[in-house]
């Protein structure tokens, strides 16, 4: 590689690092947090604990007594976390009928059914954390911005990989030069950093520029092939009757033998067709417990079901969350991730005060270069 | 035995990352022994740094140009 090429690519690598380095700083510590949100909710105890035996009203009854509360809104889901929170589901309830503006009102489903005012899911401290890390509070713009954030990351370690060839080609992998100046002694330590991170740094960055475009991959999944199925119907009113509610989710967990239900998606809102619930089923084992099975269910005849083929774009999504967030591989991934975040934010640090010293240093010779020019022309005078 | 400068230079980073991308990826595919095995393999980029902090190879180093600490 000649010397110009790399040191265009050199200032790829520092100029990305540099602008995304405050951005950086805000996902690494919210990151940081992400990884314990298990364990951090559960200490916090988010959702109070609810008499998970006995006998349960049904889901429909659920999105009824959810729905009491603001007759005005439409439910465009139901949810249900039963590792969490037993004996709980979420029903969003929206304004606009979408996905996105909706608020999940917790419903216990003891006795007659009650809806849990004090469970605020999106107030909760790990929620506002998640609103941070993953859209800065500025929901879609602050997505797709931080997707440019983490594409920049991206390249910042492409390049930087591209350029430890040429600055490294002399000197074994690891090597700390202590006995040099201090900005020589930093260098070292974000070669080394960057060098052995490089793998786990792509993988968190590359799934973040998915995830940040996960918004709108469903919105386009959603308005393409689901849509289509609902087509047929396009002309009938939206069936707001959804006492076939836990017949469809029963025929849709029957289709794909065991699986149990996460998320339905009801008649109306942006993920289903006016006549029809999708159900998103999760289980299995191995890669298949991360990738969700979706079933089509006829809110009319509820045993009308049809499986639906996620494409390899939401697959990709549904994989990038775990790859993301660590928080898949028990304690001690969780205990891993959270020194790599520590060490990713040296390497940041690192880099930051690499970039500004340099620029000082070169700043002092230019002002050194000067002087002894002057100096030169006033002895010659 | 003498190996080509490319290999030298990235032989242990791309083994590094290598090893560290496949233990993500196990961790995603099992439970049990398969978890303990990815995070053994995810923690080895973690134990190369704190390898090289603890041994002190600043004598060893030879001195040449660096274009990250020249500017």
């Amino acid at each position: 590689m000649s010397p110009s090429t790399t040191r265009k690519l050199l200032a790829i690598h520092r100029w990305c690092g540099i602008i995304v380095s405050l951005n950086f700083l805000v996902l690494a510590l919210t990151g940081l947090i992400l990884v314990f949100h298990d364990e951090i909710d559960a200490a916090l105890g988010v959702v109070p604990p609810v008499a998970a035996e006995g006998e349960k009203i049904s889901i429909a009854r659920s999105v009824e007594v959810a729905r009491a509360k603001d007759p005005s809104a439409h439910a465009v889901y139901v949810f249900q976390r039963p590792e969490e929170s037993p004996g709980v589901v979420f029903v969003g309830l929206s304004n606009t009928g979408r996905f996105r503006d909706s608020r999940p009102i917790a419903v216990a489903l003891d006795g007659d059914g009650r809806v849990l005012d004090q469970v605020v899911l999106q107030d909760t401290f790990t929620s506002i954390v998640l609103q941070l890390h993953a859209e800065l509070f500025a929901k879609l713009p602050g997505r797709l911005f931080l997707g440019l954030v983490a594409l920049a990351v991206v390249a910042s370690l492409v390049t930087g990989a591209v350029v430890y060839g040429p600055t490294m080609r002399r000197f074994a992998f690891g090597l700390l030069r202590r006995d040099r100046s201090r900005r020589t002694l930093l260098a070292d330590i974000h070669k080394l950093v960057g060098a052995a991170t490089f793998g786990w740094n792509l993988v968190v960055a590359s799934t973040g520029v998915l995830l940040a475009l996960s918004t709108l991959l469903f919105q386009y999944w959603a308005a393409t092939e689901i849509g289509a199925l609902g087509a047929r119907y396009a002309g009938e009113p939206t069936v707001t009757e959804w006492s076939t509610l836990d017949a469809g989710i029963a025929a849709a967990e029957q289709s794909v033998p065991g699986r149990h239900w996460s998320l339905v998606a009801l008649p109306g809102s942006d993920f289903a067709s006016p006549r029809h619930y999708t159900v998103s089923l999760e289980g299995g084992k191995g890669l298949d417990a991360h990738l969700p099975a979706y079933v089509v269910t006829d809110a009319v005849y509820p045993d009308a079901v049809e499986r639906v083929q996620a494409p390899w774009y939401i697959e990709a999504i549904a994989l990038s969350e775990p790859l993301h967030f660590g928080n898949y591989g028990g304690l001690p991934l969780k205990i891993v991730w959270s020194g790599f975040t520590l060490v990713t934010l040296g390497l940041s640090i690192t880099g930051v005060w690499i970039f500004f010293s340099g620029r000082r240093a070169r700043r002092a010779r230019g002002e050194d270069q000067k002087r002894a020019a002057s100096d030169a022309t006033r002895a010659a005078a | 035995m003498t190996s080509s400068p490319g290999l030298r230079v990235y032989g242990v980073p791309a083994l590094l990352g290598v090893l560290s991308i496949g233990g993500l990826v196990l961790a995603l595919t099992g439970d049990g022994i398969v978890d303990a095995v990815a995070v053994i393999l995810v923690t080895l980029p973690l134990a190369a740094i704190v390898r090289s902090f603890l041994r002190g190879r600043a004598s060893s180093a030879p001195v040449t140009s660096d274009p990250e600490s020249q500017d």
